[in-house]
């Protein structure tokens, strides 16, 4: 019983991250329509942001927090408007490949730059302390990441569903044509969730840097596990996303808790293939919307 | 030979066809008219595939074939062509119509990368055929030109030929006469009646009026998804019901 | 590299050879350029002295093998599999794992491999190919995954991370009493399997099964129309790039006498379409060259790999983002672009 909450605690932490990473991957997706194949490297890039930040530079871990999502979004703004807006209305194994040249570079100038070893931040003692809830034993660290995600991931919604430029959003997601005729600065809207998108990659490396070391390499990994998490939430749905985060995440912690940590990934795409088989077009995806095959 | 009996299909709510009846018999020439919107392309998907139809059933040579996949349906004996011509671009006029046949006969793969001996018998017959067929589209001359170099009236002769090829026991016809020029307009419709007139059984859906009387023995006539008359040509044009879909009165 | 006679364009349209000569006719077109790139792979090694350069050029072909069997599945039906490697390494461990434990000889080793990597292929194809487009593409990822993490895990089959090693070392005899060196002798063991299975490539998309694939990646509605089955298709060319990535795979593993789960890995995916789209998908002559490209220039000027992949990085990147249609594509359009305007000049 013990070993059951404290995996579930453990995918809720695990879902959190996904949800950060995915999100922000489906609404370049949906609003920008590019597929992102250097997504986790945005991720490995603010780790080490955050790195410089908090343990080059001794900041607070709030304002580190702050400045490596600010930081990310900068640079993932500039990479976006120097590069990929031009893949915007290629097919989508053209931006497939074209960022997955991006992610490759990321990593080997990473490599440079910081050299391949992994580092570690860490943590501070007062985030170590464990706090017995009910019968287990919970750290602080891990509370942080599942209500700082909740508090970014709401705030997002309410931008989204409130905010003059949420609804632009909403509208180019719909329809890009339409937008373009009635007057909706396109190009500015998909740069702003190109920004958004990567500042929760900022996000995301922030809060789980204290769990997980940063290395130039580990981009891919978390590119394919977003990519997992949004097409069983259905391409370019937000709503999706984070529903198919939290089955993803419960099902990698628990599997790695009661079956075999060296599968935990192979679960994870076990999961999403078995659903897909029953919704080809994920949980919350448009069945109408299958494009083709490549066609070269 | 085809049978519809009771057809319905509706997307999103909206009845696109609804209780559609149509028989073709063997050697018949029928064809389907009716307004913008009034189904006749949904009915032919259903037929040849694409679509699946909700309710109804719809059987070829008595097998039901509704739900079946296209190109199960296709080697059957019921070969579609496209409103808007269809064709591999990179492939030449006479490979586009070899692609269609090799399907229907029985080799082996193996045998088709060796190139067996009945291999090379059945395609010299495919190619024979295919070069009878160019000739009969007034494409000899063309054989060799990739199809995306043809003009457009070209290419639709070049897809009638394609759905021919494979020896069809039925042909569809989607709009056949849409967006081609007068002349060749023409040469459509004798090519259509000469096949015709050989015993070949053929459902056609067109806007052309004229075309349609012309050729036809029999007519449909849809109208917001229903069937609202059916006969000669004569009666179709004299049945006021007709007169009212098409002039709104 | 021109495939047509110079003369060509004096010809009436219709008697133009390399178009005429696909239906019917014979699938080998006009031998020269075949023949003389094969020449010139016969008496490289005469010339190449070094050991380690011709090493370099026994990896080329190696990625010539899995470049055109790969291409089988992404250029001519247009099915993004990211799961190719996968079946290298599994011909790899079969023949590894059949040869330690039973000591079989190379020729059922080879038959083994194969028979696995198509094994493979229908375990992951027949769920994969019920998908489109993207999630194909990550579903074959994830098996290919799951693949790595069995090499890396069952350490009873495959000794894991620590590999299974000492393989006889691959060589022929016959070579070996010409005077040849066993470099010289991998190679052209190689340079024998590239040109089989590139000859093999060729007739294939020549056949009747070329076409259908051209048919289905062309317009898959019309080729549904006149009777084209496209997920049989579709998984036929999957399976056949999966046996002969297999095949080349248990040659493979005899080559560096050693088998480990790297042999799985993704990278090779990524350098694979590194060369296939660079080179051009669904082409041939453009992948051959490609492969050799990225394969020989890197190793023979001993870039650094950090490097060498920021330039892959690089390159993919800006290929696909300037050039669409890859370097075969880009040089079609500019040889098409120089007729039209020689016969302009004509005119």
């Amino acid at each position: 019983m013990n070993l059951f909450v404290s995996e579930i605690v453990n995918g809720l932490v695990l879902a959190s991250f996904f949800a950060l990473l995915a999100g922000g991957l489906a609404l370049i997706f949906g609003v920008v329509g590019i597929v992102n194949f250097a997504h986790g490297d945005f991720v490995m890039i603010a780790g080490y942001f955050f790195y410089e930040f908090y343990v080059y530079m001794h900041l607070p871990y709030l304002v580190a927090i702050v400045l490596t999502m600010l930081a990310t979004a900068a640079f993932g703004g500039a990479i976006y408007w120097l590069a990929l807006r031009h893949l915007i209305a290629r097919a989508w194994y053209a931006q497939l490949l074209a960022t997955l040249g991006l992610s490759i570079l990321f990593e080997n100038i990473a490599q440079e730059i910081w050299s391949p070893n992994a580092r570690s931040v860490a943590t501070p003692s007062t985030l170590q302390t464990a706090m017995r809830i009910g019968t287990v034993n919970v750290t602080v660290q891990d509370l942080y990441v599942v209500i700082g995600t909740i508090i970014c991931l709401l705030s997002l919604w309410l931008v989204i569903a409130k905010t003059r430029w949420g609804k632009a959003m909403r509208a180019v997601s719909q329809n890009r044509e339409a937008c373009i005729v009635t007057g909706i600065n396109v190009k500015l809207v998909a740069l702003l969730a190109f920004t958004i998108s990567t500042a929760l990659c900022g996000l995301a490396a922030a809060l789980v840097l204290p769990l997980q070391d940063v290395y130039p390499t580990v981009g891919l990994a978390f590119t394919t596990q977003a990519f997992v998490v949004v097409i069983l939430g259905g391409m370019g749905s937000m709503r999706g996303a984070v529903v198919a985060a939290v089955i993803i995440g419960l099902v990698d912690a628990l599997a790695a808790g009661y079956i075999s940590s060296a599968y935990t990934d192979a679960f994870g795409y076990a999961v999403m293939i078995l659903i897909l088989l029953v919704h080809p077009a994920g949980l919350f995806g448009d069945p109408s919307q299958r494009r083709g095959w490549v066609a070269l | 030979m085809l049978e519809v009996k009771g057809v319905t299909k509706s997307f999103a709510g909206v009845h696109a066809l609804e209780d559609v009846e149509l028989t073709v018999k063997a050697g018949q020439f029928v064809s389907i008219i009716g307004p913008n919107g009034s189904g006749k392309t949904t009915l032919f998907n259903c037929i040849s595939g694409f679509l699946r139809p909700d309710n109804g059933t719809i059987t070829f040579e008595g097998r039901p074939i509704a739900g079946r996949q296209p190109f199960q349906i296709a080697h059957l004996g019921l070969v579609r062509t496209f409103q808007s011509v269809r064709l591999f671009g990179q492939l030449t006029a006479l490979e586009n119509l070899a692609v269609a046949v090799q399907q229907h006969q029985g080799d082996s793969t193996l045998g088709r990368f060796f190139r067996t001996r009945t291999i090379r018998r059945h395609e010299a017959e495919a190619v024979a055929h295919a070069e009878e067929l160019l000739e009969r589209v007034n494409l000899e001359q063309h054989r060799s030109t990739p199809a995306a170099e043809l003009s457009y009236g070209q290419r639709k002769l070049l897809s009638i030929a394609a759905a021919l090829m494979a020896r069809p026991k039925l042909v569809l016809l989607d709009e056949p006469t849409a967006a081609v020029n007068p002349t060749a307009i023409l040469s459509i419709r004798d090519i259509l009646r000469e096949l015709h007139q050989e015993g070949q059984t053929i459902l056609l859906v067109e806007h052309n009026m004229q075309f349609v009387m012309d050729l036809s023995e029999h007519v449909v006539v849809l109208d917001a998804g229903q069937k609202i008359a059916e006969g000669s040509p004569r009666e179709v044009r004299e049945d006021k019901r007709v007169l009212e879909a098409y002039l709104g009165t | 590299m021109t495939e047509r006679p110079a003369h060509a364009d004096s010809l009436p349209p219709n008697e133009r050879r390399p178009l005429a000569a696909r239906v019917g006719a014979g699938v080998w077109g006009r031998p020269i350029v075949p023949v003389v790139v094969i020449g010139v792979a016969v008496v490289l090694p005469l010339v190449v002295k070094s050991g380690f350069t011709l090493g370099i050029f026994t990896d080329s072909l190696v990625y010539v093998v899995l470049a055109l069997s790969y291409d089988l599945s992404v250029g001519r039906v247009g099915a993004l599999s990211l799961a190719h490697p996968a079946f290298f390494g599994t011909g790899a461990y079969a023949a590894a794992i059949v040869f330690e434990r039973y000591a079989l000889p190379l020729a059922l080793q080879v038959l083994i491999a194969v028979g696995a990597a198509v094994v493979l292929a229908f375990l992951i194809g027949i769920p994969a190919f019920r998908l489109a487009h993207l999630t194909f593409g990550m579903a074959t990822l994830g098996f290919a995954l799951i693949a790595e993490l069995i090499a890396q895990n069952e350490i009873g089959l495959t000794n894991g991370p620590l590999c299974i090693a000492g393989l006889s070392s691959l060589s022929s005899r016959p070579l070996g009493s010409l005077g040849i060196d066993q470099n010289g002798q991998q190679y052209y063991i190689f340079l024998v399997i590239a040109v089989a299975v590139a000859a093999f490539v060729w007739v294939l998309v020549r056949s009747r099964i070329g076409r259908a694939y051209i048919a289905i990646r062309e317009d898959e509605p019309m080729a549904m129309s006149v009777g084209i089955n496209p997920k049989r298709y579709r998984m036929s060319a999957f399976v056949i790039g999966a046996a002969l990535a297999g095949l080349l795979g248990a040659f493979y593993a005899h080559y560096l006498s050693v088998v480990c789960p790297t042999n799985l890995d993704i990278s090779y995916t990524v350098n694979l379409l590194v060369i296939l789209f660079l080179g051009g998908t669904g082409g041939f002559w453009g992948i051959i060259a490609a492969a050799f490209v990225f394969t020989a220039i890197p190793e023979e000027l001993q870039v650094a790999p950090n490097i060498r992949l920021i330039a892959y990085g690089a390159a993919l990147l800006l290929g696909v983002t300037l050039l669409p249609q890859g370097f075969e594509g880009a040089a079609k359009n500019v040889r098409r672009r120089l007729t039209r305007r020689a016969r302009a000049r004509r005119a």
